[in-house]
């Protein structure tokens, strides 16, 4: 009886249960979005003039402000999710696999939420998609970036949760529920079948082994739109493409260990993230953030010897200058965040607070680090005979990106009330073919 | 039957991305005045050859077997 007046109560995972909190945190979500939406009605109303955004040169300004700052951030946090799922796979890490879904909706709302800040960025963007279709040269690092970058990883990424999905959803289709249409159409006829099984071992591992080329060779580009441009002082040379990459891993990682960690409070009695998960995420952090530190000080290293007098005035405006503050917090979060990494491998005691802090303060280092990559070299130092400009984001585009990230929670968090965010299928053992094979509960 | 539509998407993919890919390039021209590409619209050609290899490995897997 209690089935039948609260149709949801059988789906696991809180799956179609409102609680309270989940509500608050929707309303909150929403309000944010709504003052984000707001703001970007205002920009499209009046012109971009009402944002901090101004002609680089004769302006005195930036063109590329903080939306295309949260571009990188956000393409960056995506790479992480789709790796560790697609890594899990292909090398079996069976500890991973209860978040391997986080990591695949990790991806795609970040990936949406970075899109929609290139888009956000453009003036008028239904002209902008248009005429790139149109007349884009793929040979183009732009192209690349957002061909590879919405085509290829979010398409991707999108057929990894939904086929990675499948199994569970034909097991909730069989639940009475309001949900139970949807969990239908995502079945989309799946019996589990032993043919089945292996066409979806079959998709998944070279789906796995495709995504991790692709997704490197999209971010590589997503790097090289600053790499290749010669008349930049600070963007030009051949680091650009793997250091995005590094970075893109650390905030990547970072973010998902945070994501990880609010799952496994949300879920309660249906948390079945264990600490054994943080072990290898925080190891795997530790390498990102460590690269990502080596990779700031060889740039700075460049930066500082012996460089021509454009580049040295960069580097003085990064380390004396106006950027100073952000230029020493983020090298201080990122220090911070590897000194706490490195004290529990030490002790191989995997504290979950103390990863999640760690992770916080290298993500919001690569957060600065960004917008030292796209900033500075604008109002600092052009090769033309420009005075020194300036920029620092007013409160339309603040309002704009706290709607961009509201945007990103409420994906997350309508997901988890409509799908279980962990693959039901836990108790994971190995099997001859797969070497990891789940076993019905 | 699956097999086939799969190879055929892969298929089709790589060659419009291929072709999208030379079509977008301004062949024989120097000028920096004329940089659009050789065949407008080329870059949707690409664009829709990674749509085609991916929507092959979902096929793949949804298509429903025969004796169902």
């Amino acid at each position: 009886m209690a089935v039948e007046t609260r149709p949801d109560v059988g789906l696991p995972q809180g799956v179609g249960r409102l609680t309270l909190k989940w509500k608050a945190f929707l309303l909150v979500a929403l309000a944010v979005l709504g003052f984000g939406l707001f703001a970007y009605g205002y920009e499209q109303a009046n012109g971009m003039s009402v944002t901090s955004l101004r002609s680089t040169g004769t302006m005195g300004g930036a063109t590329w402000g903080l939306y295309v700052v949260m571009v990188e951030y956000f393409i960056g946090v995506s790479l992480a999710g789709i790796v560790i799922a697609a890594v899990s796979r292909v090398f079996r890490i069976v500890e991973l696999r209860p978040i391997a879904r986080i990591a695949e909706l990790l991806t795609v709302a970040s990936l949406m939420v970075g899109l929609l800040a290139v888009i956000i960025d453009l003036g008028q963007p239904l002209r902008g998609i248009k005429n790139m279709l149109l007349y884009a040269r793929p040979q183009s690092a732009f192209f690349g970036t957002f061909t590879l970058v919405a085509g290829g990883v979010f398409l991707s990424a999108l057929a990894y949760l939904f086929l990675g999905g499948r199994r569970d959803a034909a097991e909730l289709a069989e639940i009475p529920s309001r949900l139970q249409w949807f969990h239908r159409l995502w079945a989309s006829g799946y019996t589990d079948s032993v043919d089945e099984r292996d066409r979806h071992r079959r998709v998944m591992f070279w789906l796995s082994v495709g995504i991790v080329p692709l997704i490197v060779i999209a971010l590589s580009t997503e790097g090289l739109v600053f790499g290749v441009q010669v008349g930049r002082p600070g963007w030009f040379g051949s680091l650009q493409g793997p250091d995005f990459l590094v970075l893109a891993a650390a905030s990547g990682l970072a973010n998902l260990v945070v994501l990880s960690a609010i799952v496994r409070r949300a879920l309660g009695d249906w948390n079945r993230i264990d600490a054994a998960v943080f072990k290898w995420l925080g190891r795997f952090l530790l390498v990102a953030a460590s690269a990502a530190l080596y990779f700031m000080v060889v740039e700075l290293f460049t930066l500082l010897y012996a460089t021509p007098s454009d580049e040295r005035q960069l580097a003085d405006a990064l380390l004396t200058g106006t950027y100073a503050w952000i230029f020493w917090l983020s090298i201080g979060l990122m220090t911070l965040g590897l000194g706490l990494l490195i004290a529990q491998a030490a002790s191989s005691n995997w504290r979950i607070g103390t990863l999640v802090v760690a992770s916080v303060a290298i993500s919001t280092a690569a957060l600065a680090e960004r917008y030292l990559t796209v900033i500075p070299s604008q109002t600092h130092a052009t090769l033309l005979p420009y005075d020194t400009g300036s920029y620092f984001p007013n409160w339309v585009e603040f309002s704009v990106v706290a709607g961009l990230f509201a945007f990103g929670a409420l994906l997350i968090g309508l997901f988890m009330k409509v799908f279980p965010i962990i693959p039901m299928r836990d108790h994971l053992i190995p099997t001859q073919d797969d070497g990891v094979e789940a076993t019905n509960a | 039957m699956r097999r086939t539509i799969t190879i055929g998407l892969v298929l089709s993919g790589l060659a419009l991305m291929l072709i999208g890919f030379f079509t977008a390039a301004p062949w024989g021209t120097d000028s920096v005045g004329d940089s659009n590409p050789a065949f407008t619209g080329a870059p949707m050609l690409f664009l829709l050859g990674i749509v085609s290899v991916i929507a092959a490995a979902v096929l793949y897997e949804v298509l429903p077997d025969r004796n169902r």
